[in-house]
């Protein structure tokens, strides 16, 4: 091969990024032609000076900047969700909110205390379940979990068991204590009979499916996924 | 490509998508551990690109949000890395089209943030010959126009193959190798403008 070899074959030749007959052609050529070896040495000085630049650190505070970024997103802030809050009086800010749910419980549970626990009647009157029909007790409360975030987690706790409040880009979800981060190996819809056999078992799901879209938790040794809907 | 490139591929997609799956369920330690992994990768690159490092800053933190929102729809068409940098040079383009050009270009002074090794075997003079010719490059490069400085900051800089390049920049192998190529040319003709 007599032509000399053009820049855009020594540059991907000197970076292997040339199939066999090419790179044998271009090879053979060098190794005849002193006016493209001074030019492929040139590329090979100029791309050795580029990759010898220092590689910049990231700021030491920039870490801490984007987890900070990252539970503001987390938390967004949603027309429902601020209906909600103002409906049952409760601030958007998952800290404040805790406080109100727990101050909110407090006060009941001093209510049911001074005007008897037993009766029937309160229960009607009030509207909350009578203690027989009630598998669990649902409460709130935010506590700072393992999470290398430091993220305050709001949790509930639904027959005995541990529910995190948990935001993802597709809907909200109430992941049972211990399965965060697994993927379920069932998912079933609340309209199906499995779904309503679960909900029949611990009628204190529905609450966290009212909240929440999904609530995934362990049921009959797999990790299932429950979801509003047909 | 060998067998062992292929399977060690396989492994590194495999760990990608269980992330992507992860995050999707709520553990926050996939996003922590997506971080980890490529925030130096993803800094280095928008110093690069904005020839600042404040902006470089700003910068990361606003695609390492993107990459929060969107970790869950990471699909393993490509690798999460390649993914990243998609998300970083799209952002990249994006801000920097809108953003004034530094003030002060890389390489006036070393500063802070920029690990500098010195090499005991070297002597003042020769540091000081190294140090001026790494400024020129670091200034030349600056000045490359950005579609060709993205090429060559993702070969030379981030070591990144031909086939990779295209996946980040959506563009065909040979658009790839033509970008490079033009991109060093330009780069050696503003080097010999320099001196």
């Amino acid at each position: 091969m007599n032509r000399h070899l053009s820049s855009e074959q020594l540059s991907a030749y000197l970076d292997g990024e040339v199939a066999f007959p090419e790179s044998r052609t271009a090879e053979q050529h060098l190794a005849s032609c002193e006016d493209c070896r001074d030019r492929y040495q040139s590329m090979q000085q100029l791309v050795t000076s580029v990759w010898r630049l220092e590689r910049a650190a990231p700021p030491v505070g920039l870490a801490p900047r984007v987890r900070a970024e990252v539970m503001a997103a987390r938390n967004p802030r949603s027309p429902v969700r601020d209906a909600l809050s103002y409906l049952f009086v409760l601030p958007s800010q998952p800290v404040l909110r805790t406080a109100a749910a727990m101050g909110l419980a407090l006060v009941l549970s001093v209510f049911l205390v001074n005007n008897g626990v037993d009766s029937k009647r309160d229960y009607e009157i009030l509207g909350t379940p009578h203690p027989e029909d009630a598998k669990g007790v649902v409460t709130v409360e935010e506590v700072l979990g393992d999470s290398p975030l430091f993220l305050p987690q709001t949790i509930s706790y639904v027959a005995g068991r541990e529910f995190v409040w948990t935001e993802l880009s597709n809907g909200d979800v109430w992941v049972q204590k211990g399965l965060e981060g697994t993927v379920p190996q069932a998912r079933v819809s609340s309209q199906s009979p499995q779904g309503r056999e679960l909900l029949a078992r611990y009628s204190e799901l529905g609450l966290l499916l009212a909240d929440g879209s999904r609530v995934v938790l362990r049921y009959r040794l797999e990790t299932v996924e429950l979801s509003r809907g047909v | 490509m060998g067998v062992a490139t292929v399977s060690a591929v396989g492994r590194d997609l495999d760990l990608d998508l269980e992330l992507a799956e992860r995050h999707r369920y709520g553990d926050d330690r996939a996003f922590n551990e997506v971080y980890s992994r490529f925030e130096d990768m993803v800094y280095n690159l928008a110093y690069r690109l904005s020839g600042n490092r404040e902006e470089a800053a700003d910068l990361t933190q606003e695609i390492f949000l993107r990459v929060f929102r969107h970790l869950g729809s990471f699909g393993g068409r490509s690798t999460l890395k390649t993914w990243i940098f998609r998300i970083a040079v799209n952002h990249c383009r994006d801000r920097l089209s809108r953003w004034h050009p530094p003030t002060q270009p890389i390489g006036e002074e070393p500063g802070e943030g920029v690990a500098v090794y010195a090499d005991p075997a070297r002597g003042p003079e020769e540091l000081a010959v190294a140090a001026d010719a790494k400024r020129r490059v670091e200034q030349a490069l600056t000045c490359l126009p950005q579609v060709f400085r993205e090429v060559v900051v993702l070969r030379d800089i981030e070591g990144l193959s031909y086939e990779e390049i295209a996946e980040v920049l959506t563009v065909r192998i040979g658009t790839v190798r033509s970008r490079i190529a033009r991109g060093r040319e330009q780069l050696r003709a503003l080097l010999e403008t320099q001196s």
